[in-house]
């Protein structure tokens, strides 16, 4: 029992514990084991979220290229679970410091960028080694080629959408032939524009077309004014016309209508009629005229006189108690 | 003692097992190898048994598509015209095999490629006229039969010396050569002006045309009005005449009395002066008095 006191006491306490662990060593060895075993299996849960897609491989082999979200066990070890965003919308810009040539050989920069989701994961990671890339530089072909046979004022101008649909139908195109699994959900061109050293030439030819514009608008508005004005003369002047026409044959007809009565009247008594006539006419005309009286005898010798040496007949006056009125030139009728 | 050799058997066995299994992945093709050298056909990806090491072994090689851009290099057209093209080639490795014998590297492939590329496009190109890049027929554009052209070329000699496929071709880029910017710049420059003074002139001709056609009209319209009114003075003067001339025919002597009697009271006016005779039967009366009327 020497020996046994000669032991200090924490030596005697190491003695214990390893005595009692060397007596439970298989139960230890057990849990060790299965703390181990519960994290490898716990390691197989995985969760993939909304807007997520997994790639599911088996020793290397893709077995599910597109694992739904929701919570997805695999067996550790043996499968692999990648998870990637596939609900967003990826872009891929293109155009970048590139001067396209036109087809009327203008230089033109254009850039946009094409939208596009990934619909089939697996393939979208196993397809292709750089699917930007290949999406970035054909969407640069189809633009050189659009541009290509276009002019540069239809570039500039109407056919935009013409390029975005093109380059839209070329990506798609392009993406199912290399099977890289995605959709192309848009082209947009953000820049279509001269070169910057020409942008002030550019804007000088779109000025003068909106003088141009303005010049007819202004032109076309005058010639309506002036049109407008026209017909209203014209129509002032027809008008004008049909009233004196109106006026013209009204008068004739009341004239008309005066002349009737009196023809009437004189139809009763002619020589009356007649006498009272002239004596109106006389009593106007001597009243208007200057009258001169010379002494005579009413046979009117020295009423003639002579002008210019010609013989001048003084105008006969009719007599008074002449009947029929003196033969004139015939009036017109 | 015998139990713990046991234990060393078994885990020795389970070493040279996990040492036997590869994975190919689904980006890959395998080639299993033995001492270095090539012992099996192209394996699929997947989980396959191979020799252990350090007697076997696993070569993977790429199987994806691939993309190499041919750096921007300058071509002469048919037309002495300095062309920058970008052309792109996608491939794949179609023979594993072939490929590891030849080439091995991807890097190498990859020059390769670009090597072939500019030297068929360079022959390509100088067979063309600038036309056939850029014209507004586009039926002159050829730059896709270009790509093809340089597709098959390279993709026949590809094929059989480096077991690689080439899948397509394209000119992603064509540019005119920095150095000749300024000019073309110039030349456009020039060209808008060109178009601007021809839209102006344009707006100019076109305004005056329509100021000329309104003249016209406005004139024509006047004309019209100025020959309908005169028809319709006509008119009214005829129906004035045929009106007098009806009343004229109910007693035409009366008629023409008043015509004439209408001629005097029109033709003189206060600067007639009218010399009577004072015997002149129109005044008679005014100095003889009625017994001398009376006595006639």
């Amino acid at each position: 029992m020497n020996e046994q006191q000669a032991v200090p006491r924490h030596v005697a306490a190491i003695q214990r514990i390893s005595a009692a662990v060397y007596a439970q060593r298989r139960a230890i060895v057990l849990a060790i084991l299965g703390v181990i075993a519960a994290g490898v299996i716990a390691s197989g849960i995985h969760v993939i979220h909304n807007g997520q897609r997994g790639v599911l491989r088996r020793f290397g082999r893709v077995t599910n290229g597109s694992v739904a979200p929701g919570v997805s066990y695999i067996i550790p070890v043996a499968e692999r679970l990648d998870v990637m965003d596939t609900g967003a919308v990826n872009t891929v810009a293109f155009g970048e410091s590139l001067a396209l040539i036109s087809g009327d050989e203008n230089l033109v920069n254009v850039t946009g960028q094409v939208q596009y989701r990934v619909d089939d994961p697996g393939r979208f990671t196993t397809a292709a080694s750089q699917p930007e890339d290949l999406i970035r530089s054909v969407a640069e072909e189809v633009l050189t080629r659009e541009v290509s046979w276009r002019r540069v004022d239809d570039i500039l101008t109407t056919d935009r959408s013409a390029l975005q649909e093109s380059i839209r139908r070329g990506e798609q195109s392009a993406a199912d032939r290399a099977g890289v699994g995605v959709t192309i959900i848009d082209v947009a061109l953000n820049v279509v524009s001269p070169p910057p050293e020409a942008r002030s030439s550019f804007a000088a030819v779109s000025d003068a077309a909106s003088e141009r514009e303005k010049k007819i608008n202004e032109a076309q508005g005058k010639a309506a004014q002036s049109l407008s004005l026209a017909s209203a003369e014209a129509d002032e002047k027809r008008r004008s016309a049909e009233a004196s026409a109106t006026e013209q044959t009204e008068s004739a007809r009341s004239a008309a209508a005066s002349f009737t009565a009196l023809a009437a009247e004189a139809r009763k008594a002619r020589p009356a009629a007649r006498q009272r006539l002239y004596r109106k006419a006389v009593t106007q005309l001597l009243q208007s005229a200057r009258v001169v009286i010379l002494p005579g005898d009413g046979s009117r010798e020295h009423l003639r006189l002579d002008l210019n040496g010609g013989n001048v007949n003084p105008i006969p006056l009719p007599s008074p108690s002449a009947t029929e009125p003196q033969p004139q030139p015939k009036p017109e009728p | 003692m015998r139990r713990r050799y046991v234990i060393l058997i078994v885990l020795m066995a389970i070493a040279l097992v996990i040492d036997s299994v590869a994975v190919v992945d689904e980006t890959q093709v395998g080639l299993g190898t033995r001492f270095g050298r090539v012992v099996s056909e192209p394996l699929l990806p997947g989980l396959h048994w191979i020799a252990p090491r350090p007697v076997g072994g696993m070569l993977r090689i790429d199987r994806r598509l691939r993309l190499t851009e041919i750096p921007a290099t300058e071509f002469l057209t048919a037309d002495k015209k300095n062309l920058v093209l970008n052309a792109a080639i996608s491939w794949r490795i179609a023979d594993p095999l072939l490929f590891v014998q030849r080439i091995r590297s991807e890097d190498i492939a990859t020059s390769r490629l670009i090597d072939l590329g500019i030297a068929s496009l360079g022959a390509s190109t100088g067979r063309l006229p600038s036309s056939n890049f850029f014209s507004i027929q586009p039926a002159d554009v050829h730059t896709r039969q270009l790509a093809a052209e340089v597709q098959a070329y390279i993709g026949s000699l590809a094929r059989s010396s480096f077991g690689i496929q080439v899948e397509q071709c394209w000119i992603a880029r064509a540019q005119f050569p920095e150095q000749n910017r300024e000019a073309i710049i110039a030349r456009m420059q020039a060209e808008r002006e060109r178009i601007a003074l021809r839209i102006r002139a344009e707006g100019e001709e076109t305004a005056r045309k329509i100021e000329a056609e309104a003249e016209q009209k406005r004139r024509t319209l006047l004309a019209e009005a100025a020959r309908d009114a005169e028809i319709a003075r006509g008119n009214g003067e005829a129906e004035a005449t045929r009106i007098t001339a009806e009343a004229y025919a109910r007693d035409p002597s009366l008629y023409q009395f008043i015509r004439n009697l209408e001629l005097y009271e029109k033709s003189m006016s206060q600067n007639t002066t009218i010399f009577l005779d004072s015997a002149d039967p129109v005044i008679r009366l005014f100095f003889q008095g009625p017994e001398t009327e009376k006595k006639k």
